[in-house]
């Protein structure tokens, strides 16, 4: 069973600031394996669109791009800015916030 | 559909310039491809591979799109965009204002303000203008570096220029428009 495609749209942005973290310097496909892998292979990047939210993400200084040739291949690899890192702790606050909201509110024999 | 026609329609959907358009083929073409060889060493058929990475990709219009689109990006993405080009604004409006302060010092030899002479005070409006200068320098940086404490140092730094018509006023609107967004005020007391 994937993910319903409005829950990962809405925190693609920060799932992909969060990989680069830990990651270090990587591409579009190692990101979506590395989400694939995480969520049990109920993510697909068709679902929440990966690469747009790549793109935003470069667009808005949050993560830096650069063109490499590796093993006669081009990949645009991505990095996290230092911007980026202070969003990625902002997200998971509002994260841990907004989840602990929803579960009290959807589970609340488990709240 | 083979990879180069779902490449083709996904290209052909894109409102992009050609350069840009030319980076997000090549980046799915690779994307694909990797998958492809990925299915296939798992002992998938070469065209059944090609077919599930495509399917996991989504429809190449849908995907067109949701590149394309003027309202793709969150808000709160958005907004921290709007942070930083403010930041940037604060810096120029710094540049404009050293600019200003020199050329009243070596056109008049003295720097007047408010419409009054500053002959006796020539020195200390300097002191002033320079201190105004450097807040706003570091209230550009701090936002474009989104440094959670920025906030609160521009909305003292628009008191300061907000009447300046009109890069002041005009600069004071923005940064009250982007600050006091509700997304931007959460944002920036959670980085902190």
């Amino acid at each position: 069973m994937t993910f319903a495609p409005d829950l990962v749209r809405g925190n693609l942005a920060g799932m992909i600031l969060s990989v680069l973290a830990h990651q270090g310097e990587t591409y579009g496909y190692e990101i979506a394996r590395a989400l694939a892998e995480a969520s049990e292979g109920r993510f697909r990047p068709g679902q929440g669109t990966l690469y747009p939210s790549l793109h935003d993400l470069e667009e808005a200084g949050q993560v830096s791009a650069r063109w490499a040739k590796v093993g006669g291949r081009r990949r645009k690899y991505y990095r996290l800015t230092s911007a980026g890192r202070r969003t990625l702790a902002a997200r998971r606050a509002e994260w841990k916030e907004f989840a602990g909201f929803v579960g009290t509110v959807l589970d609340p024999g488990h709240g | 559909m083979t990879i180069d026609e779902y490449l083709e329609r996904l290209t052909a959907g894109l409102d992009a310039d050609p350069l840009r358009r030319d980076e997000i083929r090549l980046e799915v073409h690779g994307h694909l491809r990797e998958r492809v060889e990925e299915l296939a060493a798992d002992g998938a058929e070469r065209a059944a591979a090609e077919t599930r990475a495509m399917e996991e990709f989504g429809p190449p219009e849908e995907y067109a799109r949701a590149l394309s689109g003027p309202h793709r990006m969150p808000t709160w993405l958005r907004m921290d965009r709007h942070v930083a080009r403010l930041g940037w604004c604060y810096v120029g409006y710094a540049i404009i204002g050293i600019l200003v302060l020199t050329a009243f010092a070596i056109l008049n030899r003295e720097i007047p303000v408010a419409g009054v002479s500053a002959t006796d005070h020539g020195s200390g409006v300097a002191l002033i203008g320079a201190a105004a200068i450097v807040l706003y320098l570091v209230v550009g940086m701090a936002l474009v570096r989104r440094r959670p404490w920025a906030r609160r140092l521009a909305l003292a730094a628009v008191l300061l220029h907000i009447g300046m018509f009109p890069i002041g006023t005009a600069l004071g609107l923005y940064a009250l428009w982007v600050l006091l967004h509700p997304t931007v005020r959460r944002r920036m007391a959670r980085a902190g």
